[in-house]
């Protein structure tokens, strides 16, 4: 019986499949190319990257490997810089996205308004996050100089303390956030603002005609109708910001004493610096591994709410 | 209308999953793919065109320069000023043309992108030719990436005239495997108008070097010293290294077929405490504290604008007079021309004088399928005709020539002592130098930001360099 139920399903699932393949054969062909290019540039790299987590390899003798099945995410766990960044990179996503997310939304809402200028100051808003990341980052960096930099020759005005930020211990894990924030809010902004104004304004007029006020009608009208692009760019923001590079590269190398050493830099020291290949392709799947289960449970509570 | 049946539903399903699948792949591989990062991708730390340890997010993105050809020639060693880039590169080319009947093609790199794209995609056999620097060429051999090139080298006109210390750089196990084209040794740069008011010599020692310091502190208005503390910062690994090869030859000496470490944990200490300790973190510092986790962005040109009494430095930044990060072109030029001067860095007890030696070797890609062709671009760039010409658009590059028929481009007195300092550098060991680094970087900054005690730095540092002993 229960064979017999199998072999049906198996021959439903052909069938499907028979299907599948037949009745639109021509819209597969046109995106064949499109696949066979992600295949070789996405799919072919991160498979030899996950293969070769489970090896021993080094950069400067690629030919020589060596299985050591899981002893490179062994190594993981008793690796204090590997914790550290870990942590420090999920709190940098964490504090960083919902920032983003919150000061977005926010100058969304002043954009969405018809008020003298706002085109102006629409494209405007735009500066921050068109800008290269190397430019960012020197400008950042002569913000902060000790001495002549802007933010602090203001400090100094109001008789604040002043230092070169990026080598405050304490100051520099606050300071990279900042950069993120600063970079992507406008992106947030314009992508929530399309959102805000896809909804008709016949919505809000009911709602004021039952008399919801302004944040109620934020709650019930607003909210639940950006919360499709809002979950896109949150989903996004996090793989962008967990796997940052050269923001933090740039600006401090992962210093002063690791504090603002994350996994991405991490991986890059292990991999070019030690020439460890194997444990740095571990390290970037251990990262894959989470954005993935992120990016599921995301998606599903999404669907469910 | 649309199709809702239950295949038409697993379908979209299926696409939306590739989708998606996609989307998180591409959203991984670009890092921060919010916003065009203009092009050429952000260039990284690199060793410096200037013999400093970078080019952040300088002009030389990759990929900027040259004429299209059929030989191909990475070099991170260009002048940054795009015209003087373009005459280079025309000189470099017409040299090889009228030696091989080929065309040359260059490109320029930071030193951070010509070595990771050369250690991952070399073996491709591209480029045929490359630059870089001392600790590169030992990556490359390592890796198996260059040819020896003695006997083509030696058949070279002007061989002979190489100065011999820096074909001994370029050189492994009796195998010669790049040509040198520009050299310095690091040397104490400091203001002698300053030391002249205050009534004092150079320092010789780190005592009297630290004393002058706390003198200048004390009595000017200018900060005694700065060297380079960042994080993966080369040029801050190359400062340590200077102080080392005053306590030792080398880091590392060969043992049978091993490495052996040659310093003691004391004298690694004793360098932590005079050269970082009491300079940055100690109750009467030199260095202003607030500049902690600076490279030589900092360093350079703080110093040019006259804000620092002394720096170690190499001779590159005597022709550093304009750009957004000089104050005033006419004062930077004062300083360097009127007020500064140089000597031998000084060094801590049991040292003697002894320095970091640059030099900067042009290597054939033993991968490439051209590999005559690829020897003549070496060749062509190393050529002392092509150094004497453009010396002109890079005149600090030429300050210590590394060929006898190339012109000193030394013209002042004060900074003729160069000279004699790179005759006391040391050439860097034939190891893989990457480990070394990801050790000193954390207890130096440690040191420095005042969390450990130095000689206990010295200590750990001694027992991380022993522990990498079987890796190099």
């Amino acid at each position: 019986m229960a064979t017999n139920t199998s072999q049906s399903r198996t021959a439903r699932y052909g069938e499907e499949f028979k299907s599948f393949l037949s009745e639109t054969w021509l819209g597969y062909a046109l995106i064949l190319p499109a696949v066979i290019l992600l295949a070789a540039i996405i799919f072919y790299p991160t498979l030899r990257g996950v293969q070769m987590a489970f090896l021993e390899v080094s950069l400067l003798q690629p030919g020589q490997e060596e299985l050591v099945g899981l002893e490179n995410f062994a190594e993981m766990v008793n690796d204090a810089v590997f914790r550290t960044a870990l942590w420090q990179t999920v709190l940098l996503t964490a504090l960083a996205v919902s920032i983003q997310y919150l000061l977005g939304m926010a100058l969304a809402l002043v954009l969405k308004e018809k008020l003298p200028g706002m085109r102006i100051f629409r494209s405007l808003s735009m500066v921050s996050w068109v800008l290269p990341i190397i430019v960012m980052v020197i400008l950042f960096r002569f913000m902060v100089q000790n001495g002549f930099g802007p933010a602090n020759i203001v400090l100094d005005a109001l008789g604040l303390e002043t230092t070169y930020w990026f080598g405050d211990p304490e100051m520099a894990f606050p300071l990279i956030v900042l950069m993120h924030v600063w970079r992507n809010v406008p992106f947030y902004a314009i992508a929530l603002m399309a959102a805000m104004n896809s909804i008709p304004e016949t919505q809000y007029e009911a709602a004021r005609l039952d008399g919801a006020g302004a944040l109620q009608r934020f709650r019930h009208v607003t909210l639940p109708q950006i919360s499709y692009v809002s979950m896109i760019m949150i989903v996004l923001h996090v793989i962008f910001t967990f796997n940052n590079f050269e923001i933090v590269y740039l600006s401090t190398g992962g210093g002063p004493l690791g504090n603002t050493e994350v996994l991405a830099t991490y991986v890059y020291k292990t991999a070019f610096e030690t020439y460890a290949l194997g444990y740095a392709a571990s390290m970037g799947v251990v990262m894959l591994v989470l954005m993935l289960v992120f990016t599921t449970v995301y998606v599903k509570l999404e669907d469910m709410d | 209308m649309p199709d809702s049946s239950p295949d038409s539903f697993r379908r979209r399903k299926f696409v939306q999953s590739l989708g998606l699948g996609a989307g998180i792949a591409l959203a991984g591989c670009s890092g921060d793919g919010d916003g065009g990062d203009g092009g050429g991708g952000d260039s990284l730390e690199g060793d410096g065109g200037d013999g400093g340890d970078s080019l952040e997010g300088t002009d030389t993105d990759g990929g900027n320069g040259g004429s299209g050809g059929d030989v191909l020639h990475w070099d991170a060693g260009l002048p940054s000023d795009e015209q003087d880039r373009e005459n280079t590169i025309a000189e470099i080319s017409s040299m090889f043309e009228e030696r091989t009947g080929e065309t040359l093609q260059i490109t320029d790199f930071t030193y951070e992108d010509a070595r990771s794209g050369f250690l991952t995609g070399g073996r491709s056999g591209d480029p045929d030719s490359i630059e870089g620097v001392l600790s590169h060429l030992t990556e490359y051999i390592e890796a198996d990436l260059i040819e020896p090139i003695g006997d083509k080298a030696e058949a070279l006109e002007w061989f002979d005239g190489y100065v011999e210390s820096t074909i001994d750089a370029m050189s492994y196990q009796g195998e010669l495997y790049a040509l040198p084209y520009t050299g310095n040794g690091r040397g104490l740069i400091y203001r002698h108008d300053v030391l002249d008011e205050l009534g004092q010599d150079p320092p010789e020692t780190a005592d009297e070097f630290l004393e002058i310091g706390r003198l200048i502190k004390t009595e000017m208005d200018i900060t005694p010293f700065h060297n380079c503390t960042k994080d993966g910062g080369v040029r801050g690994f190359q400062e340590w290294m200077s102080h080392v090869y005053q306590h030792t030859d080398n880091l590392y000496v060969q043992e049978g077929d091993g490495w052996s470490l040659d310093i003691d944990a004391e004298t690694l200490g004793l360098i932590f405490d005079k050269f970082y300790y009491q300079v940055w973190a100690s109750e009467e510092p030199i260095a202003d504290p607030d500049q902690r986790g600076t490279g030589w962005q900092v360093n350079d040109p703080e110093y040019i604008n006259g804000n620092l009494a002394m720096i170690e430095c190499g001779p590159w930044i005597r022709s550093w007079t304009s750009g957004p990060e000089i104050d005033d072109s006419d004062a930077a030029v004062a300083v360097l021309d009127e007020q500064s001067a140089v000597d031998h860095l000084p060094y801590a007890e049991g040292g003697q004088r002894g320095t970091y030696l640059e030099v900067k070797p042009v290597m054939v890609n033993a991968h490439s399928d051209q590999t005559d062709l690829g020897f003549e671009a070496v060749a062509s760039r190393t050529s002392p005709d092509v150094m004497n010409t453009i010396q002109e658009w890079e005149p600090g590059e030429y300050i210590t020539p590394v060929h006898e028929d190339v012109e000193s481009t030394l013209d002042n007195e004060n900074w003729m002592p160069f000279t004699d300092v790179f005759e006391t550098g040391r050439a860097l060991a034939k190891i893989s130098w990457g480990p070394v680094r990801q050790e000193f970087y954390p207890l130096m900054q440690e040191v420095v930001y005042g969390e450990t005690d130095p000689y206990e730095a010295g200590e750990s540092l001694h027992s991380n360099l022993q522990d990498l002993e079987g890796d190099l």
